[in-house]
């Protein structure tokens, strides 16, 4: 018989078979497997599992305590990386922005690099990649240790098994809360995360909303704007309060877009998706602490720097080289600003803020340094920022930040624009790559890149014409 | 619908009505198409001009019946396709099937038929007809014809009025559903499966095409459903519904969700679902809709 | 039936050859040994894996899932091995897209060794993956880990039962403690140098008309490739209309499977 007529022979025999023969062949299989097992273990005692687990299992699932003790470790491990982020940033920061950069310069004076040259290596590609690093990889190495040891434990499957019913609502998977929560640390790591729920069209839901998590590169961002934007509006005593809600506010909203989208993909273009639900609750195990530690730190590290120099390097290239060509004696910057302007005084914006967003499409991080860099460019302030075009820094304190950006225009409803279009806009280019690496589809990485963006302009556009109206 | 459409919806019923051993007649097709008598007629010259339908009455020509038996393999197919392979709910297969049935070459009919493994069923219980044009005959009779107190097994839901099938979709009642007829008089059909006691009107009970119990079968008042367990109470799973199909159902087997595994409620979402279970030594989580699927019998401790 | 059972831990051996267990980093050039890791999630799998390599994994491993395959490598008795890390899977029959990773790559990538880790606590239900993973291939190891919790909820397994029973050589293990990974590296190392070989144990079909159907494929399958390995399995598939064998049998591919060593160059080819 050929190979052919083999398969044709096994397509014709399949007609024969019983129509549930599938289910007795694993039936049969189990069926052999318990008792293998059953000859071979010995148990002793009663109880399968020991009493403690029982109880912690009814803790961390029961109705009066299962929520607050996720929201407490939640609370707790934002806290952990966002306060234990500030040193190792600061020492970063000091290492590779303050004595790194001038000292590069310094080289290159020696070197006599051409002033372009300098300008596109050491001011455009190191500083960029050194503000992504310092921004980044502290938190990063903080959040995925912190995650990886209650994964470890056995604790995110609970937290799965709580929120099910609210993601069943919406179309989705309980293990969405988990790709949630990781995109508040890194976009890119929660879409890789979305492996773990095994039915596509979930998989895709979680995928395609997982932006609106705000990630570790936008919470600075948010910070900074509620700080000196809104909390500035509030009596001094209560200025840190009004911040801190202004930022809650926002993550909220980001959650509440997560689960309102998910609705909209479920019910729309992701109806005929297949889908299945299967959530194993593993033991609890003691998670290795140190092995967990090591392995995530230089993992970490790794994608941070890869991160940093296959997408954030290249952006800081462009974003010196649109600061530095001239056309007509005006900047190419210049120009972007100046078209962007429009559109973007509808949706509450400016040009400035167009045109950082663009150049900051390989990393989130540099925005804030970006459109300071530009405001000054354009308003020609004097006093900060002045190692020439195309080089980012940082404000040294927030009255100083306030008015340089008032300088540039800046309103509150600029502020509250930005920090909404910050949680609504495209994906980072490596989200975008991992989306694309993940799904293996133009089509849903097209959504999954257009659709906040969407949700951003219609937002932002709402929001300013009702502030307008109501403004006067 | 267009003139082609038209013309394979014609001939499609006029194949059903053949297997079924009914009669058609034109004002059975006028309604069944939603077109006047005036368009029947034209209809059926078109047909007898093309030679799909003998010269007198409204018997299929050899050709006609060839034509027919490829719509119909490729609706059954398409609706088995929508079961397994996507989410989609069953109330839309029905309509997704009837546009594509037409649009679907003899290639393509091939092809589905050789991804989903030649399946021989649809979803509702309905041959598929092989591309060589086989059907197997035709078993069972509507449950209205059944008297109180006999016990057999599902062969065939008819999806069509929807509106109908909603109502036995909603009672989780599938082909291969093991029932006993508890009540059948003018006010209905009252019927008892896994647990749960369902009454119909006639109209939709005469849906349900049954057969009677195989030799050795019988109908086990014991058997429930997953969802029913209670807390501290054990139970052995004793088959899984074929409303739980596809990936799904590979999943569930694969977990250890088969005939034999002795189960119990070990964790409970304080919304009521999903609930997790002691299923071979693992506890699994499953959604309320997942534990409807699954056919126990609760074991006294 | 030459079964090698050395089913108990082994620290009174007067050879330990800890020292001779180099460890080496992932970059692996020319080696000798190609050993799979399969089992179900949530066995301790990865703990197996970098107990074996001493290191952590090739590619970051995001809580909960290793991503496709990890890579590593050790040394053990002046032989270079590369241990390959495969998704955790509950089973072998679903065709999602974990689950064909790990089996395309036990049948089409051949390894030296496919070492199934399971867990002592929940033996019955791991077993199901093991005797799949014994369908298709012949050189198996099975690793009974986590026997440490066992003991604490009051489990004993009798490893040389469970040896005998499955026909393949048996490990208990506590891959976070260390234990019994020195049985183990040996068990991989006699088993790769073909020092031991096993008669692994195969489920029977016997669900009436599926017999006759797989029994006449089998015929046909011998006629066809008269050297083929796991003819039973493969006709099971073959009625599933399984379409990646489907696909093998048809292009003859499946017929150049055979028992013996197949160069480490052709495991880079299947997989994902």
């Amino acid at each position: 018989m050929t190979p052919k007529q083999i398969v044709e022979r096994a397509s014709e025999l399949r007609w024969k078979l019983p129509q549930d023969y599938h289910d007795r062949w694993v039936e049969s299989i189990y069926a052999e497997s318990a008792r293998i097992a059953s000859r071979n273990v010995d148990q002793q005692g009663k109880t399968h599992r020991l009493a403690w687990e029982r109880r912690l299992d009814w803790l961390l699932t029961n109705r009066w305590t299962g929520m607050p003790i996720m929201v407490l470790m939640l609370a707790l491990v934002l806290w952990l990386t966002i306060e234990g982020a500030n040193l190792p940033s600061g020492w970063l920061a000091t290492i590779l922005l303050d004595i790194g950069h001038p000292f590069l310069k310094q080289l290159a004076d020696y070197a006599h690099l051409p002033w372009w040259l300098s300008g596109v290596l050491v001011d455009g590609l190191y500083l960029t990649m050194a503000w992504v690093i310092s921004v980044m990889l502290p938190p990063m190495a903080i959040f995925f240790p912190l995650f990886t040891i209650l994964e470890d434990f056995g604790y995110l499957p609970r937290v799965a098994f709580n929120l099910d019913h609210l993601f069943q609502r919406v179309g989705a998977h309980g293990k969405q809360a988990l790709t949630m929560s990781m995109g508040w640390g890194c976009n890119a790591a929660g879409i890789v995360a979305t492996r773990v729920i095994d039915s596509p069209r979930e998989r895709l839901i979680a995928i395609i909303t997982n932006n609106f998590a705000l990630c570790n590169g936008r919470w600075p961002t948010q910070i900074l704007l509620a700080t000196v934007f809104l909390g500035a509006l509030a009596p001094p005593a209560l200025t840190g309060l009004v911040a801190a809600s202004a930022v809650l506010g926002v993550a909220l909203l980001g959650v509440f877009l997560t689960f309102f989208s998910s609705w909209m993909l479920s019910r729309t273009v992701l109806k005929g998706e297949t889908s299945t639900f299967t959530l194993e609750l593993p033991p609890f195990r003691p998670p290795n602490f140190l092995r967990t530690l090591y392995t995530s730190l230089v993992d970490r590290t790794l994608i941070v720097l890869w991160r940093a120099i296959v997408f954030a390097a290249p952006a800081g290239v462009v974003l010196w080289s649109l600061s530095n060509i001239q056309i007509g004696g005006i900047s190419l910057a210049q120009w972007m600003i100046s078209i962007l302007d429009g559109p973007g005084w509808l949706i509450g914006l400016n040009g400035v803020i167009l045109v950082a967003y663009i150049v900051a499409i390989p990393a989130n991080e540099i925005v804030i340094p970006t459109i300071l860099m530009l405001t000054v460019m354009t308003t020609g302030v004097t006093g900060i920022g002045e190692q020439g075009a195309g080089v980012m820094f940082t404000a040294r304190g927030d009255s100083e930040l306030a008015m340089l950006l008032q300088a540039g225009g800046w309103t509150t409803l600029t502020a509250i624009c930005l920090m909404l279009f910050s949680l609504c806009h495209n994906p980072c280019s490596t989200t975008i790559y991992t989306i694309w690496k993940e799904t293996k589809s133009l089509q849903w990485t097209l959504v999954s890149t257009f659709m906040p963006i969407g949700f951003g302009i219609v937002i932002c556009g709402a929001v300013a014409l009702v502030w307008r109206i109501v403004g006067g | 619908m267009n003139e082609q459409t038209l013309i394979q919806h014609a001939l499609k019923l006029l194949t059903e009505c053949e297997y079924e051993g009914q009669d058609a007649t034109p004002a059975a097709l006028a309604a069944k198409l939603a077109i006047s008598p005036q368009q029947v007629d034209r209809l059926l010259g078109e047909l007898r001009k093309a030679e799909l339908l003998d010269a007198d009455g409204l018997s299929l020509t050899a050709s006609g019946r060839e034509y027919a038996l490829h719509v119909l393999q490729a609706h059954r197919l398409y609706e088995t396709y929508l079961a397994r392979k996507t989410g989609l709910p069953e109330s839309a297969w029905h309509a997704l099937a009837d546009e594509r049935e037409h649009t679907l070459s003899r290639d393509e009919v091939k092809k589905l038929a050789e991804d989903l493994g030649h399946p021989r069923f649809d979803p509702h219980g309905d041959p598929i007809p092989t591309a060589a044009g086989e059907m197997p005959p035709r078993r069972g009779q509507p449950l209205v014809v059944y008297p109180a107190g006999w016990t057999g097994r599902v062969v065939h839901i008819e999806d069509e009025p929807s509106r109908l099938y909603a109502r036995i979709a909603q009672a989780g009642i599938t082909t291969d559903t093991v029932l006993r007829v508890e009540k059948n008089d003018d006010s209905g059909v009252r019927i008892r499966l896994e647990g749960l006691t369902v009454a119909f009107p006639g109209e939709v009970a005469a849906q349900i095409t049954a057969v009677e119990l195989e030799a050795g079968e019988v109908f086990d008042e014991s058997v429930e459903r997953l969802s029913s367990l209670r807390r501290g109470e054990k139970a052995e799973i004793v088959g899984m519904s074929s409303l739980c199909r596809g990936l799904e159902r590979n999943r569930l087997l694969d977990l250890g969700v088969v005939p034999g595994t002795v189960t119990a409620v070990e964790l409970i979402n304080p919304s009521g679902s999903p609930v997790g279970y002691r299923i071979r030594g693992a506890c699994i989580a499953l959604r309320k809709e997942q534990a409807d699927h699954i056919r126990i019998r609760k074991v006294r401790q | 039936m030459t079964t090698p059972t050395h089913a108990t831990t082994c620290e009174t051996c007067a050879v330990s050859s800890g020292s001779r267990l180099e460890r080496l980093g992932v970059k692996l050039g020319q080696v000798d040994f190609v050993v799979a890791l399969a089992g179900n999630p949530n066995t301790g799998k990865s703990t197996v894996f970098n107990a074996l390599t001493g290191l952590r994994q090739h590619t970051g491993n995001w809580p909960g899932k290793t991503i496709a395959r990890a890579e590593g490598g050790f040394s053990y008795n002046s032989k270079k091995f590369k241990l390959v890390d495969l998704p955790g899977t509950y089973s072998l029959l679903s065709a999602t897209e974990d689950e064909e990773v790990a089996r395309n790559f036990i049948l089409f990538g051949r390894p030296d060794v496919t070492v199934v880790v399971v867990d002592a606590t929940r033996l019955e239900r791991n077993l199901n993956l093991a005797l799949q993973v014994l369908q298709i291939t012949d050189k198996a190891i099975v690793c009974v880990n986590l026997i440490d919790e066992a003991r604490a909820h009051g489990v004993t397994v009798d490893g040389r039962g469970l040896s005998r029973d499955l026909g393949v050589p048996v490990v208990l293990a506590a891959a976070r403690q260390g234990e019994g990974i020195e049985q183990l590296l040996r068990e991989i190392d006699d088993m790769a140098n073909g020092r031991s070989t096993c008669r692994p144990h195969r489920l029977p079909v016997d669900i009436p008309t599926v017999r006759e159907s797989v029994d006449e494929l089998v015929k046909c399958l011998a006629e066809a490739y008269p050297n083929m390995p796991h003819r039973e399995w493969v006709a099971l598939r073959l009625l599933e209309g399984d379409s990646r064998i489907v696909q093998a049998v048809a292009s003859g591919e499946i017929g150049s499977l055979q028992q013996d060593h197949v160069a480490t160059g052709t495991i880079s080819a299947c997989g994902n």
